[in-house]
């Protein structure tokens, strides 16, 4: 009895494996290349039920099959372009699947866009002047385009000015931009003179300058170190377009002697005396 | 004929006094369980997992807290009926359903149970109990320990079953009893390891001892017990069947609990709970752990020992009500550690045995409130002191236990456990924001609704909220509960935040959402950044060049044991439903219901008379305690009294009242006091403290003045600060008051205060992405240098220190890192913590000191190379440091100290918070040899002056420059070279001392 049991489930099981064979279609106006979208295929065969699916490299495309009586036709549904490159073409139905490896190739390039990438993208005097490029352009569907001499790509180094800046390698593109920074400053100038105004010494420092004449960066901080012979005062002042007014308001009695501090770049140390003035 | 109506009129009045309770059940915490479940210490741990259910029904690996831990840690059933229920409500409302679900499960279990007992009638009063014990309700509103409660419904409804099978031997009552018992494990584990020795044990003698003849019964009690032995040998064959079940189910059911139990034990320091202090010493601890719960129990005490110990068939009980009330007193007696062991002591909460007990205790009570109200107590009553008598003592009790059962449900309000509710929505905003999940997260000051947060988000966080399954060694090795509430865990729960803190890029954590402003300090000197205040005024933190999370293998369990997990639990669930539905169907069977027996009514006068007071001098005087509190306490009666009371007023910002304690004066009004405690006050320890001890001394005192010296010990997110205040008072019209101290403002000489700051924007985004910021607009990664860093040996501890310098044009946050290389070619990663400024601004510079952790461990395996790593991230807050510093330093009579004097002048435009320097030792050479934050405990406000002394401890003449160590220097991921070492003509001319200023300014973020 089980014997015949096993042998029933093996019948309905090879039963189940039986599958309709199909012959493939023919490709009637067979190319390598497609022209998206406006070929259109023509294939031949006596099987209905046929879909169709274009594999490129990085995407599914969509595609619209129109059959009639001696075989279909495949149309793009979308009227647009794709990145173009290898691609497989699927063919299936109910009982076979077929592929064919075509090239797909856009009808049409309306507009390009030419790219500028530097780096780095932003540059210190203090340490490089030099930026690296690389130029390529693309079509409206990401497709890169061959430059004026073939190439995709074009590289160079550019040597950058040193003039502080905002640069935009295209226009309108804020994310193309690069940057020239100021470097430090070489020199820190200071001098003071007493306010009568507000009772203080004003401590006028700056304009501070790279080696470029470039007016030192915004926020820098400068420390303003002075002593009255017991205690040491220690002031921390930021740059605002290359200079700092400071005041020292403290012991008015004794005579301070202050030095002006940039990362360890120093300035001359002056004498803070009332009587002086 | 009579007798059978008056039976049946008592089957259906038991019945009817059920339907009431289930009613009562229903309308009463139904009505409020939705209200008081966000205050409870529990409901949202159990939301999250119901959560996990949810989305992960067969995976139990749970990522989102402790860097990930497995569910199977906690037996599953209620989490996935909550999960289930929750596919067709809101989580919160989930939860609800189903704990109404159990209490009802809870309330028919009672009612069973107490079957086991006595009549129906009085188990229908036991059902009613159920509604109204305040254990139960404590258990539900206070705590929200649902497996609890469903742990102890559904072992109640299966005793009766194991009962009968006992004494009767049926299978399908043996059937009965294990479906219910399969439901108890698979809810609550700890339910069934004690449910065996403190129900299930009693349950079988009891069935045993009734099996026996009544004159077996009445012998000796050693020939009872012994004839005990002998009916336990002739019952042998269904007692073992049982139990040889009962082990499969406990084993199979939740087999990967067990698995992982073993494989992976739980070996952490014991975290401190209140269950297991002494009562007597700490009496809050106290008041919630055992008087609360236990309120009424304590009460009706004489009524349950002479109802319990008066026949042999309860001796089980006896035994195991006395023991879980004696272990359920905690530390307040010496015989719970001796009885559980200290391993067991320590990990237990004990206040689940006096819950028990409470559970044990229902049947025996309802039996003398039933006989008090309508039985042979009141009629006794009635004898002695007529009908209004006993009217009166009932309306006393009813109502105190009534304002009682209030308080208890408002517990949450007059004793608040948990912070406010917290709105999560912006939260979640937050997180999804620009992939800002892609990062770890922590919560500080959310008290248990951090779990409610974990439950809304698949973002992960490194604290968590189910203790067992941790396994960071940061957490397991220190006695703290959460990160999330460090402050409570003392010292080392500071510690072991500081150390998340610091070492943040370990665990990728990058963002931490404070509550609680307590923590600003601390997160604020350990390096991290306000970001944004969100709506519901939760403030963001965030911590610079941090990684997103890596990935983290998960413990594997076999794939059969997740689908045991996810099948087994809710099989047993539907098993025990519909197994009940055929019971029902077929019949109930009537055999264990035990005849009223006419002399349980019967209490001895002196048990009557102190069960019937007792409750109603208990609730009534614990009703008047709580007002006494509220409104009569003297707090002026004398001058250490008043000096108490005004801290603690203070201490609460309860200024109005603090305010009372001032001598009337018509020169000193209200706003002038809260003037000039806004003028001298603020700062770390008026701000950002908590009290934690203080202590008065009288120096002087007559009949009408006295002058206090008042020690405060204030706990802050950096360390416990002392402070000593003087304070001269009065005695007028018997009350003590505070005389007003002199108060001599400094005035700044400027009507008007202006100044410059140059501030930065981080443009951020640029383009319209849903990529993130980081992806899509990348900064540059800021130039930095390193102008020293040198491997320095004191005391067997080694440290790295330096100087770090911002090279570039913005402002920057550095992260360091000193990775120590050993000789067997492990190594060890170590951050700074306070002693350095993580945001520098353009050109400035910060003398840094890692202090390498486990360093004698590390020296014994010798050190090959150290290499010190920068990471730098464009900022653009915090690199505004401070105001002008002066200093000056001077010898001390210890030649190896100096005293260093700080002032500080706050010319900026806003108060700063916290005024505090960097004072770093160098040698003449400009060697840095140590650095360390030194704060000022008052803010100085716009236009003042401040100043404080520091002690240093000068290091360099006992310590060691390990120059023979290469230290390597990396920046971003490049090596680098150091700076030239340049002496500080500066630090020379102040004995070897520079300072750099590092104060916190609270307000506005973004200056700082």
């Amino acid at each position: 009895m089980i014997r015949i049991f096993i042998g029933c489930i093996i019948i309905i099981v090879l039963g189940c494996d039986k599958r309709k064979t199909s012959p493939k279609p023919i490709w009637v106006n067979a190319n390598h290349i497609i022209e998206v979208p406006k070929d259109t295929l023509f294939f031949k065969t006596n099987e209905i039920g046929w879909k169709a699916i274009l594999y490129s490299f990085i995407q599914p495309i969509e595609l619209e099959v129109k059959e009639d009586g001696a075989g279909f036709s495949i149309h793009f549904k979308h009227n647009s372009g794709v990145v173009e490159g290898p691609a497989n073409l699927v063919l299936y139905n109910e009982y076979v699947q077929c592929s064919y490896s075509v090239y797909l190739k856009n009808k049409t390039r309306e507009f390009v866009v030419k790219r500028d990438y530097r780096s780095p993208k932003t540059v210190n005097p203090d340490s490089s002047l030099k930026q690296h490029r690389i130029i390529h352009q693309y079509d409206e569907w990401r497709n890169i385009v061959s430059l004026q001499n073939d190439s995709l790509f074009y590289e160079d180094l550019l040597a950058i000015d040193p003039i502080v800046g905002t640069y935009r390698a295209q226009e309108d593109i804020p994310l193309s931009s690069y940057y020239v920074q100021p470097g430090s400053s070489i020199d820190v100038p200071v001098e003071a003179t007493f306010s009568n105004e507000k009772g203080c010494f004003l401590v006028n420092i700056g304009p501070l300058k790279d080696a470029y004449n470039n007016t030192v960066a915004d926020g820098t901080l400068l420390t303003l170190i002075y002593t009255d012979g017991l205690k040491t005062y220690q002031k921390e002042v930021q740059l605002l377009n290359g200079i700092v007014e400071a005041y020292i308001c403290e012991s008015m009695q004794s005579s301070l002697t202050l030095t002006v501090k940039v990362n360890e770049k120093r300035s001359k140390s002056i004498l803070l005396s009332r009587k002086q003035w | 004929m009579n007798l059978d109506r008056i039976q049946m009129w008592d089957d259906n009045k038991g019945k009817r006094l059920l339907l009431i309770a289930l009613l009562m059940g229903l309308v009463v915490h139904g009505s409020i369980v939705y209200f008081t479940m966000p205050q409870t210490y529990d409901a949202f741990v159990h939301m999250f997992f119901a959560d996990h259910y949810s989305r992960f029904w067969f995976e139990p690996w749970e990522f989102r807290w402790y860097t990930g831990f497995l569910t199977v840690s906690y037996p599953p059933l209620n989490h996935q009926a909550v999960a289930l229920i929750s596919k067709l409500f809101p989580l919160k409302v989930a939860f609800c359903i189903y704990a109404m679900f159990i209490f009802q499960v809870l309330i028919v279990g009672v009612y069973r149970f107490s079957k086991l007992f006595f009549d129906k009638v009085t188990a229908g009063v036991a059902a009613i109990l159920v509604v109204v014990l305040s254990s139960i309700v404590e258990t539900l509103h206070v705590y929200g320990q649902l497996p609890t409660l469903s742990g102890i419904g559904f072992l109640l409804n299966a005793l009766p079953f194991l009962y009968q099978y006992i004494k009767n031997k049926r299978g399908m009552n043996l059937l009965m009893a294990l479906s219910f018992l399969a439901v108890v494990v698979c809810s609550h584990h700890v339910t069934v390891v004690f449910g065996l020795v403190f129900f299930i044990a009693p349950t079988i003698l009891m069935a045993l001892i009734d099996d026996m003849k009544p004159k077996e019964r009445e012998g000796s009690f050693l020939a009872f017990v012994w004839a005990v032995l002998l009916k336990a040998y002739s019952k042998h064959r269904k007692i073992i069947l049982f139990g040889l079940v009962l082990l499969v189910l406990v084993v199979g059911l939740i087999f990967p609990y067990w698995y992982w139990s073993k494989t992976d034990p739980i070996n952490q320091v014991s975290i401190p709970h209140g269950s297991r202090d002494n009562f007597f010493t700490n009496t809050s601890s106290g008041l919630v752990f055992f008087v609360i719960p236990l309120i009424l129990i304590i009460g009706l005490l004489p009524a349950i020992s002479f109802s319990i110990v008066r026949k042999k068939r309860f001796i089980g009980w006896a035994l195991a009500f006395f023991l879980c009330l004696v272990l359920g007193s905690g530390g307040s007696t010496p015989i719970a550690k001796l009885i559980l062991g200290e391993y067991a002591f320590n990990i237990l909460t004990l206040d689940r045995f006096g819950f028990w007990a409470s559970i044990i205790a229902i049947p025996f009570m309802a039996k003398f409130l039933h006989s008090f109200v309508a039985g042979k107590v009141r009629n006794f009553l009635i004898s002695k002191f007529e009908k209004q008598g006993h009217f009166i003592v009932s309306g006393i009790t009813g109502l105190s236990y009534f304002l009682f059962l209030i308080f208890i449900f408002h517990l949450g309000s007059f004793r608040p456990l948990q912070p406010k509710e917290i709105e999560i929505h912006p939260i979640l905003n937050f997180l999804n924001r620009d992939n800002h999940n892609h990062w770890r997260y922590l919560t500080l000051g959310f008290g248990d609704q951090m779990a409610w947060l974990s439950a809304n988000t698949l973002a992960s966080t490194v604290d968590g909220n189910y203790h067992s399954a941790r396994r960071l060694p940061e957490l397991t090795s220190r006695p703290i509960e959460r990160l999330e509430n460090a402050k409570f865990s003392g010292d080392d729960g500071l510690a072991s935040l500081g150390h998340f803190l610091s070492q943040s890029e370990e665990y990728s954590l990058k963002y931490v959402f404070s509550n609680d402003r307590y923590y600003d300090p601390l997160l604020y000197y350990h390096g991290w950044n306000r970001t944004i205040r969100l709506e519901n005024g939760v403030m963001v933190w965030e911590k610079g060049n941090i990684s997103t999370i890596k990935p983290v293998e998960p413990k594997e369990i076999s794939p059969l044991l997740k689908k045991t997990w996810g099948i087994f639990p809710v099989t047993s669930l539907c098993l025990a439903i519909a197994l009940t539905l055929i019971y029902l169907k077929r019949g109930a069977s009537k055999e264990y219901n035990v005849e009223a027996n006419e002399k349980d009514d019967l209490y001895p006068n002196g048990v009557v008379y102190s069960a019937s007071f007792l409750p109603a001098l208990f609730f009534s005087g614990f009703m008047l305690m709580q007002l006494n509190e509220l409104l009569w306490v003297k707090e002026q009666k004398d001058p250490v009294t008043t000096a108490l009371s005004y801290y603690n007023h203070l201490d609460f910002h309860r200024f109005e009242k603090a305010f009372t304690f001032f001598k009337p004066s018509v020169t000193y009004p209200m706003d002038q006091y809260l003037l000039e405690k806004s003028v001298l006050e603020g700062g770390l320890v008026p701000t950002y403290a908590k009290l934690d001890s203080i202590s008065v001394k009288e120096l002087e005192a007559d009949v009408k003045n006295a002058v206090v010296e008042v020690f405060t010990s204030w706990n802050t997110s950096l360390g416990k600060r002392e402070k000593i205040d003087t304070l001269d008072m009065v005695l007028l019209d018997n009350k003590w008051f505070i005389v007003p101290p002199e108060f001599i403002p400094e005035i700044p000489d400027e009507q008007m205060r202006s100044y410059t700051y140059t501030l930065f924007k981080k443009q951020g985004k640029r383009v319209v992405s849903s990529f993130p910021t980081v992806k899509d607009d990348r900064v540059k990664k800021p130039f930095a240098a390193f102008k020293q860093a040198n491997l320095i040996k004191f005391e067997n501890q080694y440290r790295v220190t330096g100087e770090v310098l911002n090279a570039d044009d913005i402002p920057i946050n550095v992260a360091l890192k000193a990775r120590i290389y050993l000789e067997n070619g492990e190594y060890r990663d170590n951050y700074p913590r306070t002693g350095f400024l993580y945001n520098l601004a353009p050109k400035g510079s910060s003398y840094f000191q890692i202090d390498i952790e486990h360093s004698e461990w590390v020296d014994s395996l010798g050190i090959r190379e150290v290499e010190l790593v920068a990471e730098t991230d464009v900022s653009e807050r915090g690199y505004i440091h401070g105001p002008t510093t002066s200093y000056y330093v001077r010898n001390t009579s210890n030649h190896s100290q100096v005293e260093v004097n700080v002032e500080y002048y706050n010319e900026f435009t806003t108060e700063v918070n916290i005024p505090a320097v960097l004072i770093t030792e160098k040698d003449s050479a400009g060697v840095v040899w140590q650095t360390q934050l030194n704060m000022h405990t008052n803010a100085v406000r716009s236009g003042m002056h401040a100043s404080a002394s520091h002690v240093l401890e000068k290091i360099q003449h006992n310590a060691i420059l390990v120059d023979q160590v290469p230290v390597l220097l990396k920046i971003n991921g490049k090596e680098r070279k150091r700076m030239p070492l340049l002496a500080d003509e500066v630090a020379n001319n102040n004995l070897g001392v520079a300072i750099q200023t590092h104060c916190f300014i609270s307000d506005p973020i973004y200056l700082h």
